[in-house]
């Protein structure tokens, strides 16, 4: 049998591997097969902050006023220390950006 | 009498017969169970919150808001760097911008605190959930709504527990500038026949009654997104008769919220 404590090991891998989020403008359906952003901003990499509980890890991405301002985000992702390598891709509905705003995502990922 | 070798011989049949009703697949072999379990990867939900320093703020050390002579120190009732009524040295109050920096208050220690709005609101912009199903197992408090929640989210024992009359209300758990049209709240966990069950598709403004995995749909639909509320029996922890082993109350300990 699978136990927590392996469970909670993986989890940590994942952690230990992850290190910026990335906005992109480009708003097409998310893919199994995506291999990144589609129209990603290379001014919104941004290290990530994560925090983690049993089988489970958030990670918090900031992007200040002064960073990526005059874009419409469609994308985001969090990204992995492998070379050119994302964890997932997530698309949404318009959301504009400008110097006077300032942004958080957080993403919350289970290890089953 | 019976002769000796005849003797013999029938025990020799008798068991030649019992091999023969044993048989070869009758022997003990052993049996290798392969139990196929998995680890899964569960990517939950992504909150997209902003917030905006436009007004008269200032952030210390901000490269648009913290500019000397430019940026401005407090809001209007307090403090605005350079304006004649409000920027009076000995007379107008530094500070205060809902609660950041304020010189001689707790949060307001030289050399620690930053001078600023750093408690300006976010507000959400987004909440994503893959394939339209919200998943809450208890492991944070990120949906939480505090202030109209009396009921114990147990990020401990991964539940929440309800006594008499407690309710439960989340923040938005979807929200991605689509209004709703149907929902369905399903429950796992114990006693939850005592629980009355609300889904809100307008951020919470209206609040409609729906029933444990079963489709709703909503009569109030915004694009505000949406939010649960779940209130617990005024005598729960007094019914007859107890309910071995999971005795008086309820818990929750999973929620599945899909919509569309």
């Amino acid at each position: 049998m699978l136990i927590n404590e392996g469970k909670n090991r993986v989890r940590d891998l994942i952690v230990a591997d992850l290190t910026n989020g990335e906005l992109g403008t480009d708003g097409t359906g998310a893919s199994a097969s995506d291999t990144g952003l589609i129209a990603p901003v290379a001014a919104t990499i941004v290290a990530l902050s994560i925090t983690t509980a049993d089988k489970q890890l958030i990670a918090d991405y900031n992007l200040s006023s002064t960073t990526g301002n005059g874009n419409t985000y469609k994308e985001y992702e969090l990204q992995l220390s492998a070379a050119s390598t994302s964890l997932n891709r997530s698309t949404f509905y318009d959301v504009p950006k400008d110097s006077t705003e300032e942004m958080q995502i957080s993403t919350i990922v289970d290890i089953q | 009498m019976t002769d000796v070798g005849e003797t013999m011989g029938g025990m020799s049949q008798q068991q030649q017969q019992t091999a023969d009703e044993v048989g070869p697949e009758e022997r003990i072999t052993p049996i290798f169970k392969i139990l196929r379990e998995t680890i899964k990867l569960r990517e939950k939900s992504t909150i997209i919150k902003k917030r905006s320093l436009a007004g008269d703020n200032a952030i210390y050390g901000h490269e648009t808001y913290g500019v000397y002579g430019t940026g401005k120190y407090g809001r209007t009732s307090g403090m605005i760097w350079g304006s004649t009524p409000y920027g009076e040295w000995g007379d107008a109050l530094w500070g205060a911008i809902q609660e950041g920096f304020k010189l001689g208050g707790a949060a307001g220690v030289l050399g620690t605190a930053k001078l600023g709005a750093r408690d300006i609101e976010w507000s959400i912009a987004r909440v994503l959930n893959p394939n339209g199903e919200y998943i809450e197992t208890f492991r944070a408090d990120t949906f939480e709504d505090e202030d109209n929640t009396t009921a114990d989210w147990d990020t401990s024992g991964f539940k929440i527990n309800f006594t008499d009359g407690q309710a439960v209300q989340s923040d938005i758990v979807a929200k991605n500038n689509e209004a709703y049209s149907t929902g369905k709240i399903t429950l796992i966990g114990t006693n939850l026949t005592n629980l009355t069950l609300y889904l809100s598709a307008n951020g919470g403004g209206d609040f409609e009654a729906v029933t444990n995995n079963v489709s709703h749909t909503f009569s109030n639909s915004e694009t505000s997104g949406i939010k649960f509320k779940m209130v617990a029996g005024s005598d729960i922890n007094s019914t007859f008769p107890l309910t071995f082993p999971t005795g008086f109350g309820c818990a929750v300990t999973d929620i599945k919220l899909g919509y569309n």
